[in-house]
């Protein structure tokens, strides 16, 4: 970074705008005391720090009353009232190289004012209050420029952070330095101070932001991690509940299988049983069909036999009532002729023996027929019915009756006659009929006797076949009641069905169980890995962890290093210097932990040292920052100094400049060392630019603080 | 005047008599005692008078008649015919007219008398048929009937004339009878 010029304008002692150009290398501000060689500086700070020489270490420039205003342009105000408003403002140029932040080298211009507004009195005069010192109202104003002409303003807040950017905060403070303020403006009491310094110039920021991120990211890991151990938990939660799942499962597969091959077996069992009862059925089928057949026979036999036997009774009625007369109708005959033949004689003997009777009385059977045939057969004559021939025809009838008794023993005979002589014509008729009856009997008999015969056949082959049933199956067979069996073939039936159901339903368990064993074993598989080394999140925990140490210990090293290297720097800055005067120096010590300085001789013992010896040791580590900052951010800052040889001697002065230009890319002294030697100066190689102020005696204005700085 | 009593009347109290050494054996072998039947032997009729009737009917259409000889016995009473089948009581009463006459009707004990010989030529009939045909031959049933169905018809003469033509007569050479 070079800086191009600044400009300041009515700022304390510089009157309206003066501008001061800056070369690369040594820039010498030379002026004697009183010139404005401070408030120059002062612009610096103004610029920078928003803070002003004077100040206490942590007092604000907005909570003082300290007047960063040119008293002149201030008077010229009250005087003439020409203006009711006056513009303070410093401004700097500057040029930066590319940078990892911008690819193109950029022109910086940084502007702070202050524009102040002044009251008017009673009678029209401005006035002002000191109160409006304080910084209120002012204003920062950063804006670049780069090589394609781009530009960009940053005001307030954005233009302090990019003003940050430029000079940062650490290293600001070594940048700017004040010989006689010096343990003012840099508070080496304060072991923070060079602390702060350090991690600046250092990869220690990085290493500290490393740091910070790695912890974040290890934070972050470890909650990753828990979660992970967690979920790693729950899988191993998981992974037991499934191992004891397929476990269950297992178990209950080995059982549903065994379940499953008893069923199969006790199925075939019942099959086989079933097979039996049935084969026995279709024995005992035949068997009942057999034995009704057997008892329908009986049954139609002895129907037979019955028949048979009453017809046998029948017979035996009939021949004893009317067969037996078989063949004798000659007889019957006979005995007819002969009750004839005695009908006959006594009707003989009546006629001859009883005179009573008169001669050609009919008989009754004559007189009967002529009172049929209404006719006198005698006189051949007609005799109607009630007429007098009928009643005379009819009269006679029972005359035989009237015949006067004949022979007792011919009476008798007549009565036993009268007695059995109605038999013959009538067991005649019926004996007529006996070769008929009995053959119609015989056939009938016949008949039956062929049915029963036949019967008796069939009974008899029934029989031979259930004694074949019998000789093959047994006389068990007897004893086997179908509907046992049938009861027997419904369990069977019942006990067949729960196993048809049952096998089947534990063929689906079965298949089931598998397929859930093999689920749970794909996901078993899936959490079987999880060993908490084996996660990416523990892995990275261990990484951060190793970074965690790696960069604490390169920190450590680092600061170590860098102490060190400060302390070398430093010493030999000191050395390089101090051997011109020869004079004794006191070499600086940092501590290692808390960064506290302190001061040893050449042995490594404590020395205080006097006012000179810590002055030039403090800038000599001040210059050891700032020089080890530029090398290792590769970024070089300028060294504005103001002062800064108040303590030494001429030549001593003169070889701490030269080793500064040696130190710095641009540096810019502002001494009243070398007055006497600006000529001189202006000659020397390590000298680039020697800017004279003087005191403006003509434009000092009266009852101010402040000469006007006049550059020459 | 006190009526004369009928024929039947006159011979229901008489009991027929019945040779003891064959008739009774015919009767007894054939004849079920009392009506009770013996389920071991082989009775065709289920009383004594049936058998007896049977005899009789026999004699006479063959016109058998055979004093009887030896010791008789009886077993019932005409009144037993009468009361079970009265066409046969008076048959044979009938048969007897007809072989004797009506005068016969005028004789009791002489019409029993001739039932009695009739059935005692019967019993003599059947005894040739079973020497002829075997001792059980009427064991069976249907013999008794092929004895009827083997009788023919026949024509009897006048009581007055003689029938001798077609009587059974017994030879006296042991042989039986022959038609």
């Amino acid at each position: 970074m070079i800086i191009k010029n600044i400009s300041l304008t009515n700022f304390k002692s510089y009157y309206h705008r003066n501008d001061f150009e800056f070369k690369k290398g040594l820039n010498i501000i030379s002026g004697h005391e009183g010139s404005g060689k401070s408030n120059l500086f002062d612009g610096f700070m103004w610029l920078l720090f928003n803070k002003i020489n004077g100040l206490g270490k942590n007092q604000r420039l907005d909570e003082s009353n300290v007047s960063i205003v040119n008293d002149k342009i201030k008077n010229e105000f009250f005087i003439d009232n020409s203006s009711d408003k006056i513009n303070c403002e410093v401004e700097i140029e500057l040029t930066m190289p590319p940078s990892s932040s911008f690819a193109y080298s950029r022109e910086f211009k940084v502007t702070r004012r202050k524009e102040i507004s002044l009251n008017k009195d009673s009678n029209g005069k401005n006035f002002f209050d000191n109160t409006v010192w304080n910084n209120y109202g002012s204003e920062l104003i950063v804006e670049w420029t780069d090589e394609k002409f781009n530009t960009k303003p940053f005001y307030d807040h954005n233009a302090e952070e990019e003003l940050n950017k430029i000079f940062p905060e650490k290293i600001r403070k070594y940048i700017w330095f004040q010989g006689e303020q010096l343990n003012d403006l840099l508070d080496f009491d304060n072991k923070y101070t060079l602390g702060k310094a350090i991690e600046h110039i250092s990869y220690l920021h990085a290493f500290e932001h490393m740091s910070n991120i790695n912890e974040g990211i290890q934070e972050l890991l470890v909650k990753k991690n828990q979660n992970l151990l967690k979920s790693h938990n729950k899988d191993k939660k998981n992974f037991d509940r499934l191992m004891s799942e397929i476990k269950i499962d297992e178990k209950t597969l080995e059982s549903n299988k065994k379940k499953l091959s008893n069923a199969i077996l006790e199925l075939k069992g019942i099959n086989e049983a079933r097979k039996k009862q049935k084969n026995q059925l279709t024995i005992l089928a035949g068997m009942p069909i057999l034995q009704k057949e057997e008892g329908k026979l009986e049954g139609q036999l002895n129907t037979l036999k019955e028949h048979v036997s009453t017809l046998n009774d029948q017979e035996r009625r009939k021949f004893v009532n009317l067969w037996m007369l078989k063949g004798t109708e000659g007889l019957f005959k006979k005995a007819d002729s002969e009750i004839e033949k005695f009908i006959t004689h006594r009707l003989s003997l009546a006629a001859e023996n009883d005179k009573q009777l008169e001669e050609g009385t009919p008989g009754d059977a004559l007189i009967n027929k002529m009172l049929e045939k209404k006719r006198c057969i005698i006189c051949d004559r007609e005799a109607p019915e009630n007429s007098d021939p009928y009643i005379s025809i009819k009269s006679h009838l029972d005359s035989n009756k009237k015949l006067k008794t004949l022979d007792p023993h011919i009476e008798l005979l007549n009565d036993r006659v009268r007695d059995i002589k109605s038999f013959p014509p009538r067991i005649s008729n019926r004996i007529a009929n006996i070769d008929k009856s009995i053959l119609d009997f015989q056939e009938n008999i016949s008949s039956k006797t062929k049915e029963r015969n036949a019967q008796n056949i069939k009974l008899k082959n029934i029989k031979e076949k259930i004694q074949d049933l019998i000789n093959e199956k047994g006389e068990g067979i007897l004893n086997m009641n179908p509907d046992n069996i049938n009861a027997t073939l419904t369990r069977l039936d019942n006990d067949a069905g729960i196993m048809n159901r049952r096998i089947p339903a534990l063929k689906i368990d079965i298949s089931e169980l598998e397929n859930s064993i093999k689920q749970r074993n794909e996901s078993l598989n899936k959490l079987k890995d999880p060993g908490v080394k084996d996660f990416v999140e523990h892995k990275l925990t261990l990484y951060t962890t190793f970074l965690k140490t790696v960069i604490k210990e390169q920190t450590i090293k680092q600061r170590i290093d860098l102490i060190e290297k400060i302390e070398n720097t430093a010493n030999a800055i000191q050395s390089n210097i101090a051997e011109i005067n020869n004079v004794v120096i006191v070499k600086v010590k940092i501590d290692r932990d808390d960064y506290s300085l302190s001061f040893v001789d050449s042995n490594g013992n404590p020395n205080p040292g006097h006012g000179a010896q810590n002055t030039l040791a403090k800038m000599s580590i001040i210059n050891a920052i700032v020089k080890i900052s530029s090398e290792m951010q590769n970024r070089a800052y300028p060294f504005i100094a103001d002062a800064p040889t108040s303590d030494f001697g001429s030549q001593f002065t003169n070889r701490f400049i030269e080793s500064i230009s040696n130190t710095y890319e641009q540096s810019i002294i502002i001494t009243k060392d070398l007055v006497e030697e600006v000529t001189k100066l202006k000659k020397m190689k390590y000298v680039s630019n020697v800017i004279e102020i003087k005191k403006d005696s003509e434009n000092d204005v009266a009852l101010s603080t402040n000469s006007i700085t006049k550059i020459l | 005047m006190m009526r004369e009593k009928t024929i039947s009347e006159e011979i229901y109290g008489l009991e027929p008599k019945i040779e003891k050494l064959k008739s009774l054996q015919i009767i007894q072998k054939y004849a079920r005692n009392k009506g009770q039947r013996n389920s071991k032997t082989t009775e065709y009729f289920d009383m004594q008078w049936e058998a007896f009737a049977w005899a009789a009917i026999i004699g006479f259409h063959y016109d058998k008649r055979k004093p009887l000889t030896g010791g008789t016995t009886t077993h019932f009473k005409f009144s037993v015919i009468n009361n079970n089948s009265t066409d046969i009581f008076y048959s044979l009463i009938l048969f007897t007219v007809a072989q004797d006459g009506y005068e016969i009707l005028g004789k009791p004990r002489s019409l029993v008398k001739s039932i009695e010989e009739y059935a005692n030529g019967g019993f003599d009939i059947i005894f040739s048929i079973l020497a002829e045909k075997g001792q059980d031959y009427f064991d069976y049933d249907q013999n008794f009937l092929q004895e009827v169905i083997d009788r023919k018809p026949k024509s009897f003469k006048n009581t007055k004339e003689s029938s001798t033509n077609e009587r059974l007569v017994d030879s006296g050479d042991g042989k039986g009878f022959s038609i």
